[in-house]
């Protein structure tokens, strides 16, 4: 325990676990319960059960690379162990890979608050508003991230977890039954499609730099990843009890739709959609923000000069941008799996494989 | 400047300097009968105690009398020593030579005392001035508790600290700043709870200030703040001797300013904005459940008519049917949106506020009829404002009354019209974005090096001990780390064993 607030930029492990689940548990979970039943049918929980487990073992790998490097960022890292321009590469591949992750995260928020909460007002206002918060939220830097995480996270998670709580009340739990009814291809195939409800694992690799005590990173994160795993596996399992497996391809946000239904006994509010927005509002600002500040760092890296904050400038247009691309909901989950199969797989999976791998070769030690 | 030692051209310099100055006393005269040695005497008149110079000291070097000392009448071999060996019956004075520090000294109250053929001056401590002596508190009044206030002098407050807490430890370091008015300002501190890097902190910035003049604690505040463009207060101001020292053995800094009935304690969290000095003199359970009214009221008195606007206008279908209906049916003839409506009644509530603040205490009480009758009933009557309305502005009136500080509150009611007109535009997403932006702000911020939000942000640096004094308070025998303020090496408030004195608890 260190009492040192003079230790300026650094954050506590506790603030990792923090950071980590609010950046990650959100827009993957709403669609999770339809994707993957749609592969495995009731025994889609399965599937999140088993990505949750693939996640634990990313998360060790991750780990063990950020661990590698501690003290330096992770432009220098990559740099030193894959040499320069592959280095630079590598950093390039993982700010597209972020930028676009934001891009998504946008979209889809921007399309579930039109259809929830403001059904007249155009795109560009809510993508707008969106990103000059997370770009503000950005700009002050890790220490203030982190602290404020750590309030927001009561504030998304507690409605969330009542009101989730309240909706799995009056459910039909023989909807999952039979058990291990789906063949282990299947549910092969969900896991590998509810592992994408953990994008955004990779950024540990790049907060080195601000680790207080590295060492117990990998426990403090594989932590949160159970939590986040546990919570997950509820909720598909919820839902596809509530809906019934065939049902459930109807609704475009199982999750949502679920708990916008949901009867609250004696409560003030009657449709907690909006309620629920909460959650949606701030874990979108929580994907989005990191997605900006890891990527204006890296860009920050890469060109060597000034504040983070003017990349992050030059990182709002293009994410808005690439958000109006798709037509329609469709295309943009279309999209997002071609996104998931290439900078998905090859930032969480691939290139921290490869790190460890050469990085254990080339015997590169912390600076 | 150096003393000379020439009394007439000492004489000369300081006439010269207090040209045009009514209210400067001065005499040059013989010390002794023996008229060959000349002392002159100088002090401003009602800033000094006139009995003690007049009576106690200027007698015995005057005239021959029983007390004139045996030296006087002879050649003393240094005037200076035999005056401060027992010529003069005060334990409180010292030699000078610098004769910038002879005038500051007599600006400041002091009389000094210039000698013929010595190159040093005698200050006499004689302050003395009018003042209220020890008020009671008008701000933050207790129903149980001490009702001692600080007074605009210095020295006063400084003896109801030390009167507080008899510990050597507890240190109080003078200054001044303002190259002008030279104000007095105390530093308060436990030497060995304080955190050396604050304190670091807080005189490395005292000695940043180079303005001309400071005549209130609120002006120093500002200059030592963190964050100048935040509304937010980043240090603490107070009235109550209490409140200061509660402070000062948590490990904080306090830093008395003279002519100011205030202390600036620093660091403040915004935690300790919702701490009332009545929270420790009343049970635990009373007082958490107050805590908890605090914070449920800060959050009215910030986003209530936010939420209204946002739930009105954009979406009354997360409401019950029938709700829905009467809130129509209230706002069915109001010719204004609701944010209109929202932004009259807060102008008027605001006017009334500042207004009842500047009016003479007599008439004070018309504001509260005024206020009642035409905003409340005739605003309504005339129908351009729903009764909801009225009922929202009122709640987030009362709410920011039961905040124990001003300043804080000050801040709420700012950040108000930020969540008003995010809210009026965007609904609730408008709503979480001012709110959200605000928290980015708050997280942001740091007072003298420690998180602005901390134990809710950044708690678990102490082991999230410090939350027992927040949202709640937990009963004292649970409360036996100091908070976050102290330095690591005195953490702990309570020695074992702790019982507290309860002779039930076992040890």
């Amino acid at each position: 325990m260190t009492n040192n607030f003079a230790l300026n930029d650094k954050i506590s492990l506790r603030q990792v676990q923090i950071l980590l689940i609010l950046g990650i548990f959100g827009f993957g979970v709403t669609s999770l319960p339809r994707r993957v039943a749609e592969f495995a049918g009731q025994d889609g929980w399965l599937g999140v059960l088993l990505a949750t487990l693939t996640a634990l073992v990313l998360v060790w790998i991750i780990t063990n690379v950020t661990k590698m490097h501690t003290g330096i960022t992770f432009y220098d890292f990559a740099c030193k162990t894959l040499t320069r321009p592959v280095g630079v590469v590598v950093c390039l591949f993982l700010i597209a890979r972020l930028v676009l992750l934001a891009a998504f995260n946008l979209r889809i928020f921007a399309e579930i608050t039109q259809s929830i909460l403001l059904p007249t007002t155009p795109f560009w206002i809510v993508f707008a508003a969106m990103l000059v918060l997370a770009g503000f939220g950005a700009s002050k830097g890790m220490e203030a991230r982190a602290r404020l995480a750590e309030i927001l996270i009561l504030i998304a998670l507690v409605p969330l977890i009542i009101v989730f709580v309240i909706s799995s009340r009056d459910i039909d739990f023989t909807n999952l039954l039979p058990i291990f009814n789906a063949p282990l291809e299947n549910v092969g195939r969900a896991g590998y499609a509810a592992l994408f409800a953990f994008n955004g694992l990779d950024m540990l690799l790049l907060i080195s730099p601000f680790l207080a005590r590295p060492k117990k990173l990998t426990k403090s994160a594989g932590g949160a990843v159970l939590t986040m795993g546990g919570l997950m596996v509820a909720i598909t399992a919820v839902t596809i009890a509530r809906f019934g497996a065939g049902n459930i391809a109807r609704h475009t946000w199982p999750v949502l739709r679920m708990m916008d239904t949901a009867a609250m006994p004696g409560a003030i509010i009657d449709r907690q959609g909006a309620l629920i927005m909460t959650f949606w509002i701030i874990s979108a600002y929580a994907i989005i923000n990191a997605a900006l500040f890891f990527s204006s760092l890296l860009l920050k890296n890469i060109v060597g000069k000034g504040n983070h904050s003017r990349y992050i400038i030059i990182c709002l247009p293009i994410i808005a941008i690439i958000a109006a691309l798709p037509d329609n909901l469709t295309q943009v989950y279309n999209y997002f799996s071609r996104y998931n199969n290439i900078f998905g797989v090859g930032a969480m999976v691939i290139l921290p494989i490869i790190l460890l791998i050469i990085g254990k070769i080339r015997g590169v030690k912390n600076a | 400047m150096k003393i000379s030692t020439n009394l007439d051209e000492n004489i000369e310099y300081l006439e010269n300097l207090f040209a045009d100055s009514g209210d400067l006393v001065k005499r040059k005269f013989p010390i002794g009968t023996s008229r060959r040695r000349w002392a002159y005497v100088i002090y401003l008149d009602g800033m000094t105690d006139r009995g003690v110079v007049e009576q106690t000291i200027l007698p015995r070097l005057m005239a021959s009398s029983p007390k004139t000392p045996e030296a006087f009448f002879h050649e003393p071999i240094s005037l200076l020593e035999t005056l401060k060996d027992g010529g003069m019956t005060t334990a409180d004075l010292r030699e000078e030579t610098d004769m910038d520090n002879i005038v500051h000294m007599i600006l400041s109250g002091d009389t000094a005392m210039l000698l013929d053929g010595d190159c040093a001056g005698i200050l006499i401590a004689t302050r003395g001035w009018p003042n209220r002596g020890v008020p009671e508190t008008s701000v933050e009044v207790v129903v149980q508790g001490s009702n001692e206030a600080f007074s605009e002098v210095m020295r006063f407050n400084t003896a109801l600290l030390r009167r507080r807490v008899k510990d050597t430890n507890l240190k109080i370091k003078q200054s001044n700043v303002g190259r002008r008015t030279k104000t007095d300002i105390a530093v308060c501190y436990m030497e060995d709870v304080v955190r050396p890097e604050v304190l670091a902190e807080v005189e490395q910035r005292l000695a940043n200030i180079t303005i001309d003049g400071i005549l209130d604690a609120g002006a120093l505040e500002e200059l030592i703040e963190e964050d100048t463009n935040s509304p937010f207060p980043q240090c603490q101001i107070t009235e109550r001797p209490d409140k200061a020292a509660s402070g000062i053995m948590e490990g904080r800094v306090a830093i008395l300013v003279d002519n100011s009935p205030t202390a600036i304690l620093v660091p403040a969290t915004m935690n300790s904005f919702f701490q009332a000095s009545e929270d420790y003199s009343q049970g635990w359970e009373i007082m958490s459940f107050t805590r908890i009214l605090r914070f449920a009221a800060a959050f009215f008195a910030l986003a209530l008519p936010g939420l209204y606007i946002a739930i009105t206008t954009f979406h009354p279908n997360m409401l019950p049917t029938l709700l829905a209906f009467k809130m129509a049916a209230a706002r069915e003839a109001i010719p204004i949106p609701a944010v209109l409506e929202i932004l009259i009644m807060e102008f008027a509530f605001e006017l009334l506020r500042e207004a009842g603040i500047r009016l003479p205490r007599p008439v004070g009480s018309s504001i509260g009829i005024i206020g009642g009758l035409i905003v409340g009933e005739a605003a309504v009557a005339a129908g351009i404002v729903s009764p909801l309305v009225v009922i929202v502005v009122a709640l987030t009136g009362i709410a920011s009354f039961a905040i124990p500080n001003y300043a804080i509150v000050s801040a709420f009611r700012i950040c108000k019209f930020l969540i008003i007109a995010l809210a009026a535009t965007l609904g609730l997403l408008g709503f979480w974005i001012a709110l959200i932006t605000i928290l980015i702000h708050l997280a942001s911020m740091k007072t003298f090096g420690l998180p602005y939000l901390f134990p809710f942000a950044s708690g678990d640096v102490n082991g999230y001990t410090d939350f027992k004094d927040s949202l709640f308070r937990a009963p004292m025998a649970f409360m036996k780390k100091r908070p976050i303020y102290a330095n690591p090496n005195q953490q702990n408030r309570q020695q074992p064993p702790n019982n507290l004195g309860n002779p039930h608890v076992k040890e």
